[in-house]
């Protein structure tokens, strides 16, 4: 009975002990990027350059991040680091990993970081952004160059495409985890960035002759005074008329005067 | 003799009183200047009050993270259906925009010896509910724009029939997305 009972308690211990640390024994892959979208002017033939960070919010191992374009036009394009391929020893075997760079888990503190602490190249706000900032250790500077020949003014939309990879986990389906970054880019010239600064006295006086749209306050109080400029010529035009036609009757009164005198 | 009348130039020394005309040209000057003046200060106001417009981008961030990012399936037999032991998957989104989660296959077929089209692995969001099969296009499984919310996908696989026995394998791509 003795040996029976401890049997059973010993099972049963062993059973919820077992229960209670399986679903400790987590596997959380994760990736998080930000911006998410970006716009920018450029010149012909300039380079823009693009940060783009990344954090590992939740995950409990590393994540390998290959990035790659998705969508846009042909311009020359590159990135740092550049992708390669890297070996890591996963439970005693070596695995192979074409990857930009790989991040462990992102620290996340309460108070706004500055200064950067060391090691860490920017800071992100947490997504909810009561949960305070996240330090972001990798980065990815993505370099596009406009060519010469593109078309001034027409915006190109590129696509860029993060995947995250974490090892571990054997399975017959494996899951990537993937975030995406949006650019727009529209190339302008030399000419467009002067006008900008032209002064706006200048500018509004320019606009009065070349036609351009004129803000409707502004048009109301030119065209008063355009009306009040022609009333005032009229009234010049009328008092000066009004002024040589009382001259030539008095002149006349006068002479009429003259020539009763001399009957 | 007879009289005629005949206009004499205008002799010199009758004045005539243009008084009345000083003043209506001092008025005219004056109204003039007040008109320049309203004229300049119109422009300059105008250039000086301008518009200006605020503006500010927020600076989107987003995160996917899954409790697991295998499927692992019990040896199976042709013609059989089971679900994966990590069933369901937990996708957890932590963004600070409008987000959808997509789901897509990497490949058409699962590597092995057997043909095995990706679509034989299906998705669902209830256990219960309706099952839609993979494939090389991104399928919409989930959406929100609450940060740190978990959503659910549960899994399940078809074997076909005359599937020649071997290990066969599937990469997929779990995705959030922003408008």
């Amino acid at each position: 009975m003795k040996t029976f009972f401890s049997f059973f308690l010993f099972s049963f211990i062993f059973l919820v002990g077992t229960l209670a640390i399986v679903p400790l024994v987590s596997a959380a892959c994760s990736l998080g990027a930000s911006p998410l979208e970006m716009s920018a002017n450029a010149k012909l033939g300039q380079t823009v350059e693009i940060t783009w960070n990344f954090f590992n919010l939740r995950g409990d191992r590393p994540t390998h991040v290959l990035i790659s374009k998705s969508g846009g036009a042909d311009w020359e394009i590159s990135y740092s680091p550049e992708a390669e391929i890297k070996q890591y020893e996963v439970s005693g075997i070596m695995q192979d990993s074409f990857e930009n760079f790989a991040m462990d888990k992102s620290e996340i503190i309460k108070i706004k970081p500055e200064p950067l602490p060391s090691g860490k190249v920017a800071y992100v706000v947490h997504p909810n952004s009561s949960e305070g900032y996240i330090l972001v250790d990798k980065q990815m500077k993505i370099l596009i160059t406009i060519p010469e020949n593109a078309e001034i003014g027409k915006q190109e939309e590129f696509v860029f495409e993060a995947i995250g990879k974490c090892f571990g986990e054997t399975g017959s389906v494996s899951a990537s985890l993937a975030t995406e970054l949006k650019v727009k880019i529209t190339p302008t010239t030399e000419y467009m960035k002067k006008e900008v600064t032209t002064s706006n006295l200048g500018k509004k006086i320019a606009n009065l002759f070349s036609g351009e749209q004129i803000k409707p306050v502004y048009m109301i109080s030119t065209g008063i005074t355009l009306i009040l400029l022609i009333v005032f010529i009229v009234l010049v035009v009328l008092v000066r008329r009004k002024k040589i036609a009382r001259g030539i009757k008095e002149e006349a009164k006068i002479l009429g005067v003259s020539r009763k005198k001399r009957k | 003799m007879s009289k005629t009348n005949h206009i004499k130039p205008f002799k010199a020394g009758f004045k005539i009183n243009y008084t009345g005309g000083i003043k209506m040209k001092t008025y005219l000057v004056i109204l003039a200047s007040v008109l320049l003046v309203m004229g300049v200060i119109g422009i300059a106001y105008a250039a000086t009050t301008a518009p200006v417009t605020a503006s500010v981008t927020v600076t989107g961030a987003a995160s996917i993270t899954v409790n697991s990012s295998t499927l692992t399936f019990s040896s199976m037999a042709e013609g059989a259906t089971s679900a994966p032991t990590e069933n369901p998957i937990g996708i957890t989104i932590d963004a600070n925009t409008g987000y959808s989660v997509k789901a897509k296959s990497n490949a058409a077929t699962f590597t092995g010896t057997s043909v095995v089209n990706d679509e034989q692995l299906q998705w669902a969001t209830t256990l219960a509910g309706t099952y839609t099969g993979y494939s090389t296009v991104d399928a919409t499984v989930a959406s929100g724009s609450s940060p740190g919310t978990t959503h659910n996908l549960f899994h399940k696989l078809t074997i076909p029939v005359d599937t020649v026995a071997g290990a066969y394998t599937l990469g997929t791509t779990l995705s959030v997305t922003t408008p």
